[in-house]
């Protein structure tokens, strides 16, 4: 069985880099796109598992890449990871198709990676 | 016949600044509204609020509201058809007697239509200038008028009473006279004093005051005159006035009663006399009390009023005409000082009374005769019984005397030669003395021609009978020169020796003859009898019996005699000692009187029978009088019958004097009370003006609004805020014109104010958006009070509202800024703990074992930054709350469910113990951010201040009333539910318990322990469950462990603060 592919959309580059190393020594095959736009195009493009999508991204927010997706059937799973932590943005982000939705400081990378791993 | 010069003053005068309109109160009840410039319903109602107490006030007070409306100061066209509406209100609302409109033009024709439509047309008036108006609304009610036509009424009626009784003497009427014809008449002199008395009245209610003046002097001088000896009864009708005697002259009583009403016009209209009203007072009692004892003395004993030789007693008719004068004079006395009109005064009640009163006098009258007649007819009843009487002794007597003298006459013819002695004994033998009494003398009479003569005296002579000697003296005396001679022969138990011839004696013989051609008894006429030694000369009659041998023609040999004394006849044959018996008997054939029995004792007899005794061929005439001492043994009944009706009559004046008195009092506390509303309502309308200032002036949208949601207020702030001017609102119900939603829903969200009607505060709390007129939306904070009356009753709500569009964006900004700043924090953190973590875990080769710790350390810092920040952020949150609370059902089991399980590693780690008790509680309405912000913090303390093994209980259940009393809240509506998380724990040291909820505080133990911490959990919790409604409190024992309990209602108080999160969050984004 292939690698799960994990799309990190995160324009914070030392949380993508965190992400990125976690990911990869984790087993996973894992590319990191820098703001919304860009993820929503490689998630368009590429055929990923699971996409880890940050909210406030210059160019293209979460939100927005969020709704883009919403209109397309085939959809990786998608775990919002934000640190916004106004109930709100959860329950609009579930709405809006995210999987689920963690605060990044209060998120340890092993529960990350064990949602990956977990994901179908 | 008191007078004051009238002026109409100004009791009271209400102008109202806004408008321009007055209302004036003048002292004779006239209301004059005045209406100027342009008139809106506001201001019609301005007035018409302000007329009505005052037209009720005067309704109270009995008096006639009589209004004056000027409207000669209205802009013609400027009443508007809410003011029409208004103006007719006042016309149906407002009670009023007389309205009197005064102006010109259009309005006025409004008017006159407005009143055609209230059916008050004809209390209506519409003058083209003031004065008319004034004098159509005075024309009958004014006081001098009314008081002058009291005068004229009592002029009148005494004027009449005084030309009847003229008329009365001119045509000899006693009607006319004395009214009751047994009673004594008017003295005409009287008569006419009361012609120049009514005529002077009359003319005094003309205000001429002179003819009053000289009419009173001349009434004092008559009344001076009648008075003394001097004497100008006789001066009209001077014969017949002679002829009554004592009654035809002046009173004693009317020449007082003259002198009094004298004075009372001398003193009349000299407001200079300051003891005027005394002196008038104290005539009208003099001139009534005369009056009225004069009345009822006539009435009821006028006998006694009667007595001889008094002239006491004035006529009934005076008497009368006395009464009117005095009870005019004490209502015109009584009222005059009230200053209220005199007729107006003499309320109803009043002449009501007046009316029993005189009613019951009546039927007291009536009650009285009607036993008075009973008693009298039994009286003359009792008296002719014993007239009766009288007459069957006389008869009785008569028979008896003459089956006497029958006896005698027997025996007589049985012998034709009685002797001296046979008489005698025969005589002794009736027992005369016993059985006869009042018989003077018995005797038997020959009769003898002078042929007979001789013989005669020879057989009388010779008769040895009676004495041994016979009569040798025997002779005839005074021998009339008739040839047939009448000789008393035999005289029984009598010495005198008879012989006198009775023939010589005219009336006697009469009496002989008569009885001899009758052949029956005879009784003669009055004869005399010569004085004795012991007696004077007297009076009386005799009875004959004729001695006839039958035959034709008969034989008359004589006659028995029996002669009776007036003065003893009677003696023994009626009870002549009867008191109040008068009897007089007079021989009808010579006129003499037989009997004259007086016991009257003067008393005027008021019975009398009058019989013709017919006997003995004699006429007497029998005269029976009985005075009212024949009445006297009859029944109290009349006495009673008038002792209880002048009670009763007593008893109606008190019951009426205590009612007047009661009606004074009322009066005068209406009159306190309205002036007391007056100055409430002056007060009120200053604090009124001086509320619509301040309403003006502040910031907030006030509005009130009635019982039925009826806007009655509406400041200027809320004029602004919703777009609507006041005039729009006022007098709509609140939601046709302010639409009060939530903005989420887009619902109506008058909650508040349905719970304010309800009779419950709403605090200031943000419920949504209002509508303006515009359709924008205004965020608005608002609360709602209701505005109760003194007894608790909600009369309606205030409703305070605020444009929180400033705050609300000051708000926005504030989350904004927190979410980013806690975003801004966390981004590092989040770099650190990852990189730390991959660190500890070796993803970047293995570390030295001081370097693993370093790196722990690191990542524990870290971590509790991380806490520290999210605290921050709840706390920052709880403080800018009105904008994120969003209560919704929530389910608190399923949150200690969620948190236990989050705890699970550490409980785990730790070798706790967790235990739940969770009971099924309904799902809470609140926030449930902030449900779990309270499970969380104290769940995580309990863990966190609990050492390893220890346990933790953790309870959910519905609370109960020790619960709710013990937490100190109040039970609302909703029931309230208990959360308690009990631990075995350090616990709290005794002087950090009054702290432990401070913001960043903690207890010292905790410190020590160096359990992490940021001081804010508790802080929170406590925050939290307070803006909830519900109250978290604790029990600590130190080494032993802690209960912390919160209690909440399960709808928290504020269930639909949820409008702006939505849009903030937008924006935060």
């Amino acid at each position: 069985m292939a690698a799960k592919r994990v799309l990190i959309v995160e324009d914070e580059r030392p949380l993508a880099h965190a992400l990125d190393l976690k990911l990869k020594h984790e087993g996973f095959d894992s590319v990191v796109a820098n703001n919304g736009k860009d993820g929503l195009d490689l998630i368009l493009s590429g055929d990923f598992d699971v996409v880890l999508l940050d909210m406030m991204m210059p160019v293209m927010d979460g939100f927005q890449v969020l709704k883009e997706l919403q209109s397309h059937d085939k959809r990786p799973v998608i775990f919002v990871l934000s640190n916004l932590s106004q109930r709100e943005d959860e329950a609009r982000v579930i709405e809006a198709g995210a999987r689920k939705y963690f605060i990044k400081s209060d998120t340890p990378l092993s529960v990350i990676v064990e949602e990956v791993k977990n994901a179908k | 016949m008191e007078d004051e010069e009238i002026t109409i003053r100004v009791m009271s005068r209400q102008p109202n600044s806004d408008d321009g309109n007055e209302v004036i109160v003048y002292d004779n009840g006239t209301i004059l509204a005045v209406f100027r410039g342009s008139q809106t319903h506001t201001t019609i109602n301005a007035v018409a609020d302000r007329l009505r107490p005052m037209a009720e006030a005067a309704r109270l007070r009995g008096q006639k509201v009589h209004i004056l409306v000027d409207v000669h100061g209205i802009a013609s066209a400027s009443i508007t058809s809410r003011g029409r509406l208004q103006a007719r209100a006042l016309l149906t609302n407002v009670p009023f007697d007389k309205l009197a409109v005064y102006g010109r033009g259009p309005v006025v024709t409004l008017i006159a239509y407005l009143v055609r439509r209230t059916h008050k047309s004809r209390r209506a008036q519409f003058f083209r200038n003031k004065e008319k108006a004034l004098k159509w609304l005075e024309k009958t009610e004014s006081r001098q008028e009314r008081r002058a036509s009291l005068s004229f009424i009592c002029g009148t009626s005494v004027l009449a009473i005084g030309l009847l009784t003229l008329i009365g003497w001119h045509i000899n009427n006693p009607y006319l006279m004395s009214w009751i014809p047994e009673l004594r008449p008017m003295n005409p002199v009287s008569a006419l004093m009361l012609v120049l008395l009514g005529a002077s009245f009359m003319t005094y209610s003309a205000k001429k005051v002179t003819q009053l003046r000289v009419v009173g002097w001349i009434t004092i001088t008559v009344g001076l005159i009648a008075l003394s000896p001097l004497s100008i009864d006789t001066l009209l009708y001077g014969d017949r006035v002679m002829a009554l005697g004592i009654h035809g002259q002046i009173a004693n009583s009317a020449a007082i009663c003259f002198i009094a009403i004298g004075v009372v016009a001398l003193v009349a209209h000299r407001p200079k006399l300051r003891s005027r009203r005394v002196i008038q007072a104290a005539m009208a009692v003099v001139i009534g009390g005369m009056g009225l004892i004069n009345v009822f003395g006539q009435l009821y004993a006028y006998e006694w009023m009667y007595e001889p030789g008094t002239n006491f007693v004035m006529s009934f008719n005076l008497a009368i005409a006395c009464i009117v004068m005095a009870i005019t004079l004490m209502i015109l006395i009584a009222y005059s000082k009230v200053g209220i009109n005199a007729l107006e005064r003499v309320s109803r009640i009043s002449l009501l009374m007046a009316i029993v009163l005189i009613l019951m006098q009546v039927v007291t009258y009536a009650a009285w005769s009607q036993a008075t007649a009973r008693n009298t007819t039994e009286a003359r009843t009792a008296f002719e019984a014993h007239a009766q009487t009288i007459e069957n002794a006389l008869q009785d007597r008569f028979t008896m005397y003459s089956n006497l003298l029958y006896g005698f006459q027997g025996m007589f013819l049985a012998s034709t030669d009685v002797t001296q002695g046979e008489f005698e004994s025969y005589y002794k033998s009736v027992r005369v003395e016993k059985n006869y009494p009042g018989l003077q003398t018995l005797s038997f009479i020959s009769k003898v021609d002078d042929k007979g003569i001789p013989a005669f005296l020879q057989k009388i002579r010779s008769d040895k009978s009676l004495h041994v000697v016979g009569n040798p003296n025997f002779k005839i005396l005074q021998q009339s020169k008739l040839d047939q001679h009448y000789v008393i022969t035999y005289i029984a138990n009598s010495t005198s020796p008879g012989g006198t011839d009775l023939g010589s004696n005219s009336s006697r013989l009469l009496a002989f003859q008569q009885a001899e051609v009758k052949n029956m008894p005879i009784a003669s006429g009055s004869i005399k009898f010569a004085a004795t030694t012991t007696s004077p000369v007297q009076e009386g009659f005799f009875i004959t019996v004729p001695v006839a041998y039958a035959g034709a023609p008969t034989k008359v040999i004589g006659f028995v005699n029996a002669v009776f004394n007036y003065g003893t006849f009677f003696t023994d044959a009626f009870d002549a000692s009867r008191a109040g018996l008068a009897v007089n008997i007079i021989d009808a054939n010579d006129g003499k009187s037989v009997l004259h029995l007086n016991n009257t004792g003067g008393e005027k007899a008021i019975f009398t029978s009058e019989k013709n005794i017919n006997v003995a061929n004699r006429k007497w005439l029998a005269t029976v009088s009985g005075t009212a001492d024949f009445a006297k043994p009859r029944n109290g009944v009349p006495l009673g019958a008038l002792i209880t009706g002048q009670i009763f009559s007593l008893l109606l004046v008190i019951i009426f004097l205590v009612q007047a008195r009661g009606r004074k009092e009322a009066l005068e506390l209406v009159d306190a009370v309205t002036k007391d509303l007056q100055k409430e309502r002056n007060q009120a309308v200053a604090s009124d003006q001086k509320s619509r200032a301040i309403l003006s002036s502040i910031g907030d949208g006030v509005f009130v609004v009635d019982a039925k949601g009826i806007i009655t207020v509406f400041n200027r702030a809320a004029e602004t805020i919703s777009g609507y001017s006041a005039d729009e609102a006022i007098g709509r119900p609140y939601g046709e014109v302010l639409r009060f939603e939530s903005e989420q829903t887009g619902k109506p969200n008058t909650q508040f104010i349905k719970r304010a009607l309800g009779g419950h505060m709403t605090a200031v709390v943000n419920h949504g958006v209002i509508v303006r007129k515009d359709g924008k939306f205004i965020p608005i904070a608002d609360s709602a009070a209701p505005i109760r009356d003194t007894s608790e009753a909600v009369l309606g709500a205030i409703i305070v509202f605020r444009d929180v569009t400033k705050e609300y964006e000051l708000d926005k900004a504030k989350s904004e800024f927190v979410s980013l700043t806690s975003h801004q924090l966390r981004t590092p953190l989040s770099a650190i703990n990852w990189y730390a973590e991959m660190l500890i875990k070796g993803d970047a080769g293995k570390m030295t074992k001081t370097q693993d710790a370093y790196v722990k350390e690191i990542f524990e810092g870290s971590k509790r930054m991380g806490a520290l920040v999210n605290a921050l952020l709840d706390v920052s949150r709880l403080e800018i709350d009105k904008l994120t609370t969003q209560p919704e059902p929530t389910d608190v089991s399923t949150i200690i469910t969620t948190i236990s399980k989050e705890l699970k590693v550490v409980i785990k780690n730790r070798q706790q113990t967790l235990r739940m008790h969770v009971s099924d509680v309904q799902p809470v309405i609140a926030d449930p951010r902030q449900l779990r912000m309270i499970v969380q913090n104290l769940i995580n303390n309990a863990v966190k201040y609990t050492p390893d093994k220890g346990v933790i209980n953790v309870t959910l259940r519905k609370a109960t009333g020790d619960d709710i009393a013990q937490a100190g809240v109040k039970q609302e509506e909703a029931p309230y539910w208990l959360f308690s998380v009990q631990d075995t724990g350090y616990g709290i040291p005794k002087d950090d318990q009054s702290k432990i909820f401070a913001k960043l505080f903690r207890a010292e133990n905790a410190r020590a322990l160096n359990v992490e911490g940021t001081g804010l959990g508790l802080f929170i919790v406590k925050q939290v469950v307070e803006k909830m409604g519900g109250h978290v409190w604790f029990e600590s024992i130190e080494s032993v462990g802690t209960t912390f309990y919160v209690v909440a209602p399960i709808e928290t108080r504020h269930t639909d603060q949820n409008v702006y999160n939505k849009g903030i969050t937008k924006r935060s984004e």
